[in-house]
């Protein structure tokens, strides 16, 4: 069934494909509906890693989500990047792909983290540009994901989740909401996190991201090794019950834990959807 | 610039910078980074009740150096193990040679040269000394090229029987190819003992100056190394090259002191050792 206006299934609830669990998912019978890749992991090598993944994509569907796409960045956009992440998506047959709402460094320095960009006007154009370029190169929406934010800036002209409802709306892509991310990031800047989502644009939300984090008390870093929190999980449920029913994924990149872990916690997103 | 330009290169200026991020904030206003009409950081970022601009930028910074410097650790386990303080050693490998690639697998490819040039290690008063720092660059290029293997395409190895179905007068019109999960190395140093003391967590000795070969592939899901002696080598890699078996030999004869006779009498001992490793994808 899909809810998104873009036609894109809901594939259940998936988990994250890490090396750690290599040996497993090709092993045994996994609990979960489709797998989700960092492409990064996936796009420079012909090694075990792919090989784990062309075993996997026989069985189940695959979305990639990237980190180094850079939308937000100043910088000309990876031209050698790109080709080698549209080569994996066709070779793979995903889904869908995307990355984040983010840049990741400027002047050819890469800083390899997930940077805010400035809600302005000037940064939604820019952005907007380049999500044309890329969604035109890859022939295919890019999915989108709302990042965990760890400073605003002054220049800010507008609330977060109105600046990414533009920029899906202007460029036509898809969102992947990150709910936990919905939490974190309105934790460090005192925000009600539903009315973050009062903002959404639900037609295009694809997917879902759920991870644990990390709670300093003056602020929440988005970790992704620990279980997902009760306060996430409610909203999840209020996301879920809003959408209709989103691809979900549960996300665990830090102390990974058993691959039976992954499926508890798949089981526990199950018990939340429609 | 654009503004939006001018923001980014304040900020990733700011959470990159070695001496931390007051200093990165110093450096990049004195670069002219500072956004049009902010005279203070608090203009560009204003902060919170709970958090002040350089704590929330602290913690792009923390992120930035303490990721990168652990995937380095990781990749260059046996690297850092002879050093004093490899911690040190990397954080100022990533101060002079920020990562200008999208992969994080490829950030480390500069250590081996930076390293042995000992470049900044001086100047930021790293207690290593240049006879360690040498040896630790040969120990990072052979951990390269073990990360390399990793990555390389499968290729079925050809069993020794059918080398030895070939009549031993065909064998110097021979052409065998290694798979491509493999690298030969020339070094500087006897790198053996210390990889294998980190391997084991024992304390290493440093490496003797002495020219030294090896072989690194990866067989059986795993990544393998072995040391190879100089006849071995220029062989090896003569046949790497697309040389015949003949053309190898003659090659590697041609190296000073080298007893042709002896070196044909152990071919035959060389390839069963070298085929039953699976290092050949091909023979023809």
């Amino acid at each position: 069934m899909s809810t998104n206006r873009f036609g894109l299934p809901d594939l259940g609830v998936g988990v994250g494909l890490r090396m750690p669990h290599f040996d497993r998912v090709r092993q045994a019978p996994v609990r979960v509906d489709f797998f989700e890749i960092i492409s990064e992991n996936f796009m420079a090598t012909e090694g075990r890693p792919m090989r784990v993944l062309e075993d996997v994509r026989r069985d189940h569907p695959v979305v990639m989500h990237g980190v180094s796409l850079s939308i937000g960045s100043t910088d000309p956009l990876d031209r050698d990047y790109l080709r080698q992440l549209k080569a994996l998506a066709d070779r793979i047959d995903v889904a869908w792909m995307g990355d984040h709402v983010c840049w990741t460094g400027v002047g050819g320095h890469n800083g390899h983290d997930l940077y805010p960009v400035p809600y302005t006007e000037e940064s939604l154009r820019h952005v907007v540009e380049r999500i044309k370029v890329v969604q035109g190169l890859m022939g295919r929406p890019l999915v989108l994901e709302n990042p965990s934010t760890y400073l605003t800036f002054a220049a800010d002209e507008m609330p977060e989740i109105e600046w990414i409802a533009r920029m899906a709306e202007e460029a036509d892509c898809a969102l992947l909401l990150d709910v936990n991310n919905v939490y974190v990031t309105c934790r460090n800047h005192c925000l009600d996190p539903m009315e973050y989502l009062a903002g959404v644009p639900w037609d295009r939300v694809v997917q879902n991201h759920l991870a644990g984090h990390t709670d300093h008390g003056t602020h929440c870093i988005d970790t992704h090794d620990d279980f997902v929190c009760d306060a996430v999980w409610d909203l999840y449920a209020w996301v879920q019950q809003r959408t209709g029913g989103t691809a979900t994924l549960i996300e665990w990149d830090g102390d990974i834990p058993a691959f039976e872990v992954l499926e508890g916690e798949a089981d526990k997103a199950r018990e939340r959807r429609p | 610039m654009t503004g939006l330009e001018q923001l980014q290169r304040f900020m990733l200026r700011a959470v990159t910078h070695p001496d931390g991020v007051e200093r990165g904030c110093a450096a990049a206003a004195d670069e002219g980074l500072l956004p049009d009409g902010a005279s203070a950081l608090a203009d560009v970022i204003p902060g919170n009740d709970r958090l002040t601009p350089e704590e929330q930028l602290g913690i792009y910074a923390f992120a930035y150096v303490d990721r990168i410097v652990e995937v380095l650790a990781g990749q260059f386990s046996a690297t850092t193990w002879l050093l004093d303080d490899g911690d040190a050693v990397l954080r100022a490998y990533l101060a002079d040679v920020p990562s200008r690639t999208w992969t994080l697998d490829r950030v480390g490819d500069g250590l081996p040269d930076w390293l042995a040039q000992a470049a900044g290690a001086a100047s930021r008063g790293i207690g290593e000394d240049a006879a360690t720092m040498r040896a630790a660059a040969d120990i990072a290029r052979v951990e390269l090229a073990m990360d390399a293997v990793w990555d390389e395409p499968f290729a079925d190895p050809v069993a020794h029987e059918v080398l030895a179905a070939i009549p031993p007068e065909e064998w110097g019109d021979l052409r065998v190819q290694p798979i491509p999960a493999l690298r030969l190395l020339a070094l500087s140093h006897a790198v053996t003992p210390a990889m294998n003391a980190a391997r084991d967590e024992v304390p290493a000795e440093l490496p003797s100056e002495e020219a030294a070969w090896m072989c690194v592939y990866r067989g059986g899901g795993s990544r393998w190394r072995f040391p190879l002696d100089r006849e071995q080598h220029a062989l090896f890699a003569a046949l790497a090259s697309g040389a015949t078996l003949g053309e190898a030999l003659h090659t590697t004869a041609a190296l000073e002191g080298v007893d042709l006779e002896r070196l044909v009498g152990e071919l035959g001992e060389w390839f069963r050792a070298w085929f039953g490793s699976g290092l050949f994808a091909s023979v023809g």
